[in-house]
Formats: structure tokens, sequence, C-alpha cells
């Protein structure tokens, strides 16, 4: 993912922001976690594909 | 587990293990699908992307395409083909997500696709158009599209509208993908439900079309 989708990215529960932490980066963000902490979930990035479902139905 | 999750880890399941076959047979994008992009500018979102056949339309006419899919397989497959396909310059942010969940803040995009889509959902398909409506801007756009019920290939029994039709894989292996069986007045009943303002609706090639607007 591009770093620029953070501004429209939102948590699918409570449409809250996300805090992105980057452990991999070219030129796109390849892998990393995307953060919703009224929910305390981690939504990964793999592959520069952020998996945006909760932990239990992953 | 309810009715809502198990939609999309079935959706999920069956086209990861079709996704490579399915890219195969998925190479053209529809015409009616690409008559309604050739007006669309700025943000575009195109729920259930699958290889992602529409979503390069979108690129090509300029837009900032987000693509959303249930498997994980089509989503890689996706991204290789808009390598591929349009050229390296151009780029689609693609995601995991549910359609009934969207992960995305209200009134971002311009246009949404959902093409082909809503049919393999058991429940929720109004919810997933309402949270269609929360991210679309006021005046934006969706084109809506599901297996038309009208055809005759179906042999229904009175009142059954859920089948499931066998994807033949190349491996012999048969999968079964669920299909909500929708008319053309039930698929613009479900569109109305959420809120939205018909635009049109129409048939055409065995798929229903309505596509709406957000006041």
């Amino acid at each position: 993912m591009k770093e620029s989708l953070l501004n429209i990215l939102r948590c699918p529960e409570c449409k809250g922001e996300l805090e992105l932490a980057v452990e991999k980066k070219n030129k796109e963000i390849e892998e990393g976690t995307l953060h919703c902490s009224k929910c305390a979930i981690d939504y990964p990035i793999k592959d520069g594909i952020p998996n945006m479902i909760t932990p239990k139905h992953r | 587990m309810n009715d809502m999750k198990k939609d999309f880890e079935r959706s999920s399941r069956t086209f990861d293990s079709i996704a490579e076959h399915f890219d195969k047979t998925r190479n053209r994008a529809w015409d009616e699908v690409v008559e309604f992009l050739s007006n669309c500018e700025g943000n575009l979102l195109d729920m259930g992307c699958g290889n992602g056949r529409h979503a390069i339309e979108g690129l090509k006419r300029g837009c900032r395409v987000v693509g959303i899919d249930a498997s994980m397989e089509l989503l890689k497959i996706c991204k290789k083909n808009v390598r591929n396909k349009v050229t390296r310059d151009f780029h689609v942010d693609l995601l995991r997500a549910d359609v009934k969940k969207l992960p995305f803040q209200k009134n971002t995009f311009h246009n949404v696709i959902y093409i082909a889509a809503i049919h393999h959902l058991k429940s929720g398909r109004v919810e997933s158009l309402e949270e269609t409506k929360r991210v679309l801007k006021p005046g934006g756009r969706v084109l809506v599209s599901s297996w038309a019920r009208e055809l005759d290939r179906w042999n229904l029994d009175e009142g059954e509208k859920d089948v499931f039709v066998p994807w033949h894989r190349e491996d012999g292996k048969v999968v079964k993908r669920f299909y909500h069986l929708y008319t053309l007045d039930e698929l613009e009943n479900d569109v109305k439900s959420a809120n939205l303002d018909i635009v049109e609706k129409f048939r055409s090639k065995g798929n229903n079309y309505v596509e709406a607007e957000k006041r």
C-alpha cells in the first residue's frame, strides 16, 4: 500500500483512525501493521496488501 | 458465528481455491462497466475486485483506484495483472476487506463499482449497500450488478432464490459457489433500502444492473 492510503483508511469495526507501523518499505509499504487503539486490533500488511479483517475471522 | 461472517469466510475459501483458473476465464471487462467508468474521475472503489479486470479500466481513465476482495489469492493476481496489463506507472491500492464492513472514511469515493459480487452474500446484502453509501461522496454514483434470476437456465423451484453453482477446476475438482439470484426489481429495492437514489436499472447479457446516486 501507498502511505497516502492512510488518509482514507479506517478501522472496519469502529471506523476510527489507524496508526501505521512500517516494517519493510520499497516503492510502497510491503510489510507492517495498522493498529486501532480503540478496538486494540492489529491489521497486518503483507506483500503490500493490508488484511482488514478482525483476527478471529482471518 | 453469524451468517454475515460466514459469508466472508465462504467467499474467501471458495475464491482462493479457484483463483488461478478464475483469472484465466475473466480477461475482458464488461461493456456495461466500461460505459459507467467512461464518466468517472477521482477516487474509485472496486468492491469484489477479483482479478482486477474492471479496476484496470478505472486506472486507464486516470482514477485513483482502491480494490477490495475476500480472496487474498485473487488480490495477489490482481496486483500482478495491474503491473502486467496497464504499465508499472499505475498503482492500485488493494485490501482484503469485507463488503459489509468497509475500512474507509465516510464520503471518500466519487464512484463505486460493485460488480457480480453482492450475489455471493447469503445475508447482509442491504448492509453492504449501506456501507457503500457511507463511503460515497455526496453526488457520487455506484454501479451494482448481479446474475439475473429472470434467465431460463436456473430451473428454480417456486420461491427459490439461493443456489450453489459448481465451478469445474482444471484439476477436475468441483467447487460450489453460493449465489443469491436477484430479479432486477429486487436488486433495485435493496439499493433503495440503503437510501440511494436510483439513476437507472437495466438487464444486459444475463446480468441485472442498478446505477444509483448518494444525495
